[in-house]
């Protein structure tokens, strides 16, 4: 098989802020054909690397080549680059005074020349193909945030880019949305359009790519197959980043801690990890009968560690819990146990509850730690 | 808000006004000595310091003009006023309704012309006394008594002598309302104390012109010899004396009392009536009006105009960002922001203008074209700001230029946002234009000034021209209101959106 050819070529690429500095050097190819996803923890750059490449943002120090001109140069006449080098955003940006349809014909017919009923009808054709042609004289407001971002890529496809640029372009959205635009950016890499993307949607990332690029350190850190980087990391950063994504680690050491705090970060890591909304409805069921119910009033003070991990593969949630204090097994009551534990009517039924929701449930206890009682269910 | 709302509206405020003006009650007055103890209205004089060192308990209210003292007497604002017979009669002859003359009179009011107490104030009021004795003597004082004072409007004609000038030209000052002393007739200055003076003038080879100015600065200008003379129906009275040359009396007059006309023959709503006809039918005043409202049209539309253009050549140069002309629009931003708009107009007219003979209406527009457009770059960069910072990023995305972008983009946003506040800032504007009238501008207020002093009503030209000015802001807003509609592209009818695209 024959390389395909560059088009954009990175060398020691360097952002820096007034006292942060979150690219120190990057350098990277993109291949025609390549469909790059851009991951890591915030604050890494991502976006403003992917920025920088059509020049929304200047570079500190380092080169960006488009084929063989400059971008980074300052003769570069960047706005004729950028008519090559498409970009979608996290917030669409429509121009909302403008229909669907005069959004897509206009850089077509003020920067191509084209006769405006060429540019109609292809933005009509475009619009076929994400089957939103009905919305062609509707306003973005009337639209939901789905069929924005549809129209925006078809807004950005109009110009017939070689490069599309994503930033985020999913994190607006309602999770049901997310599937439309999905579909959309993987007709249009099967097409062959040459697209990096930044994004913290996993799947999305896993599902749509041929690279992924884990980004830390002030540059790309990891770059390899999604297969690789999600299942085999070769570095130890991006091996904690992927197994982070797949656990979700709680601490409480007050008894007025952040309760809806909680409640949504497990929310979000179900999102994240495709977690079936039953089995994070249970977890959460289970966070509040265990921890608020059972063991904040009786800890003073509390120290609780909570972690919940999800199994891909057997679509099952795991959570362990350690808490402080005396031995407490709330695994067993009432007649089971001889009322061992001493627990009363109310906090038996969040027991009951509890029980309802998991399976395997085992309690154990080491003498001379700090959190001695450990707990293990699973669920799902 | 429908027009036919509206006009429920301007109706019942009209009633409300005509209500709030009606004639009050006053003390009842029929001769001197029921003065003691009541309210006096009028301006500093002789009549008034005779009042008061009869009736020491008087209180007294200042007032600058006959109209003022009319209204406050009709309306019981006040029991009685001061008021020489001569100016009265000219009221009357103006057909002013209302009030009434007392029988006796107060005291003798003669009066002169002002001079400086000055080498130069000297030789000319000691020729002037003479003149003033030998007229006497040959009955031109006489002839000119009967035709400026005694006689009707009719008879009232200025025959200016030729004037040689062969030893110079001596400056008036007068603030031209006292008729028919001196006062304007066709835009020039008129009347006894006038023409006198210009057979003075030809008799001692002088050339003369009038400025006109308030009745203080008459004073403070004859002090300082800015004017020659003060020609303004100076009464003579002692105390003058000490700051100035006074001539001799040309005329004695005789000061009055004005009361509340009690059995007045009309009521209320006859003398609305009959002063209605007054401000706008007699010598077809409402002509006035129109070349008045006109003035104000021509000032308001021609600022809006050219004011808005330029607030948007200022929006689109300063978007250049070139260091000096940014500084140059933010200084001139400041210079006009910081300053009211009367001091603005004058140092325009006197100052900056001051040199050339630029009309007022010329100086007005330039103001106010200015100033619109100050106000129309400050809310086009706030409606630019109002704009999400997206909507520039998705432009340029595409590959336009930042200049391509805010002008396809970014400004028929920011417009849609500015239009409500240009909308009121025009109905400012033209509010604003009411104080062109100190700059000689003859706008919708001034017109109304000029019937005032000539009818001495102050209440209806007032309810008239507030009614204009209203339905000129009602018919402003309206006007925007529909050319604003059209160009919200939100609201096109779907075949103007692709005109000439097969769908």
């Amino acid at each position: 098989m024959t390389e395909r050819e560059i088009l954009l070529h990175i060398e020691h690429l360097k952002k820096e802020y007034s006292g942060v500095t979150p690219l120190r050097d990057v350098n990277l190819d993109v291949r025609k054909g390549d469909v790059i996803s851009v991951i890591g923890p915030s604050g890494t750059g991502k976006s403003t690397l992917l920025r920088m490449i059509n020049r929304m943002e200047e570079v500190t120090s380092g080169k960006i080549f488009y084929r063989n001109e400059e971008i980074t140069s300052p003769h570069c006449e960047i706005h004729h680059l950028r008519q090559k080098i498409g970009m979608i955003f996290q917030s669409f940006n429509l121009f909302s005074h403008l229909t669907v349809v005069e959004n897509i014909m206009a850089a077509p017919v003020d920067l191509l020349g084209m006769s405006k009923q060429a540019a109609y009808d292809r933005a009509k054709k475009l619009l076929d193909r994400v089957s939103l042609e009905s919305k062609a004289f509707s306003y973005p407001d009337e639209l939901s945030g789905g069929q924005k971002q549809r129209i925006a890529i078809v807004r950005a496809l109009a110009m017939e880019p070689e490069i599309l640029l994503l930033d985020e372009p999913t994190s607006a959205l309602d999770p049901a949305m997310v599937g439309e635009v999905e579909a959309v950016i993987r007709r249009v890499a099967e097409a062959g359009v040459t697209m990096m993307l930044v994004t913290h949607d996993m799947s999305l990332a896993r599902r749509v790519s041929n690279r992924v690029l884990y980004m830390d350190e002030g540059g790309v850190y990891e770059d390899a197959p999604p297969e690789v980087i999600f299942e085999n990391p070769a570095r130890e950063k991006t091996r904690r980043f992927v197994r982070q994504l797949k656990s979700l680690e709680l601490f409480i050491d007050s008894r007025n801690f952040d309760f809806i705090g909680c409640n949504t970060s497990m929310e979000e890591f179900g999102m994240k990890n495709d977690v079936p909304k039953s089995i994070i409805l249970s977890v959460m069921l289970v966070f509040e009968e265990l921890c608020t119910q059972i063991l904040l009033p009786r800890l003073s003070p509390p120290a609780i560690r909570w972690v919940v991990e999800y199994s891909k593969e057997k679509e099952t949630a795991t959570i362990t819990v350690d808490y402080n204090g005396k031995p407490l097994d709330i695994t067993k009551f009432g007649s089971e146990a001889g009322n061992v534990s001493g627990l009363t009517r109310e906090e038996e039924l969040s027991v009951r509850l509890i029980r309802g929701r998991a399976r395997d449930m085992q309690w154990s206890f080491t003498e001379g730690e700090e959190q001695g009682n450990h707990i293990c269910m699973t669920m799902g | 808000m429908g027009w036919r709302t509206y006009r429920c509206l301007l109706l019942v405020l009209v009633c409300l006004l005509l209500f709030l003006a009606r004639p009050a009650m006053a003390k009842e007055i029929h001769t001197l000595d029921d003065l003691a103890g009541a309210k006096v209205g009028g301006w500093p004089s002789l009549g008034e310091m005779k009042l008061r060192e009869r009736y020491p308990d008087i209180k007294f209210t200042e007032m600058d003009t006959i109209a003022d003292m009319v209204q406050h007497v009709r309306q019981g604002k006040v029991d009685a006023c001061v008021l020489n017979r001569v100016f009265y009669n000219t009221m009357i002859g103006e057909g002013v309704e209302g009030v009434r003359l007392l029988p006796e009179p107060v005291t003798p009011s003669p009066m002169g012309y002002l001079f400086a107490r000055t080498p130069k104030g000297k030789q000319l009021v000691d020729q002037m006394n003479s003149f003033i004795r030998k007229c006497r003597q040959d009955g031109t004082l006489g002839r000119l008594t009967e035709k400026w004072i005694d006689g009707g409007e009719e008879g009232r004609v200025f025959e200016k002598p030729a004037l040689s000038g062969k030893n110079g030209k001596l400056i008036a000052g007068s603030n031209a309302i006292n008729m028919p002393f001196v006062y304007l007739k066709n835009e020039k200055v008129t009347g006894f104390e006038v023409e006198l003076f210009a057979l003075f003038c030809a008799e001692y080879g002088y050339d003369f012109e009038v400025k006109l100015t308030s009745f203080e600065s008459v004073l403070v200008g004859v002090e300082t010899g800015e004017y020659d003379v003060g020609i303004n129906a100076v009464e003579i009275i002692k105390e003058r004396a000490e700051s100035f040359r006074l001539s001799e009396p040309t005329y004695t007059d005789e000061a009055m009392v004005i009361v509340k006309d009690y059995e007045g023959p009309t009521s209320y709503i006859a003398s609305l009536k009959s002063r209605l006809v007054r401000t706008l039918i007699t010598e077809d005043r409402w002509k006035m009006l129109v070349k008045g409202m006109g003035t104000t049209l021509l000032i308001t539309l021609a600022a809006t105009v050219l004011g808005t253009l330029l607030g948007f050549v200022f929006c689109f140069v300063y978007r250049e960002k070139k260091r000096w002309i940014n500084a140059l629009i933010d200084l001139l931003t400041r210079f006009l922001q910081g300053m009211p708009m009367m001091v603005l107009l004058m140092l325009f007219y006197y100052v900056i203008f001051g040199g050339s003979n630029l009309g007022g209406t010329f100086v007005a527009i330039v103001v106010f074209t200015l100033t619109m457009s100050i106000d129309v770059f400050g809310m086009l960069q706030s409606g630019t700001d109002s704009v999400p910072r997206g909507q520039m990023e998705g432009a340029l995305a595409l590959g336009f230029t930042e200049r391509q972008a805010f002008r396809k983009f970014i400004l028929p946003q920011a417009v849609q946002t500015f239009f409500p506040t240009w909308r009121s800032s025009i109905v400012n504007l033209l509010k604003f234009t009411a104080i062109v009238g100190y700059i000689t501008v003859q706008d919708l207020t001034r017109m109304a000034d000029l019937i005032r002093a000539r009818t001495y009503d102050a209440f209806m030209p007032l309810i008239v021209i507030s009614i204009l000015y209203m339905l000129l802001a009602y018919l402003t807003m309206k006007l925007t209101g529909l050319l604003t509609a059209r160009l919200d592209p939100t609201r096109r009818r779907p075949e103007d959106i692709l005109p000439g695209v097969k769908l």
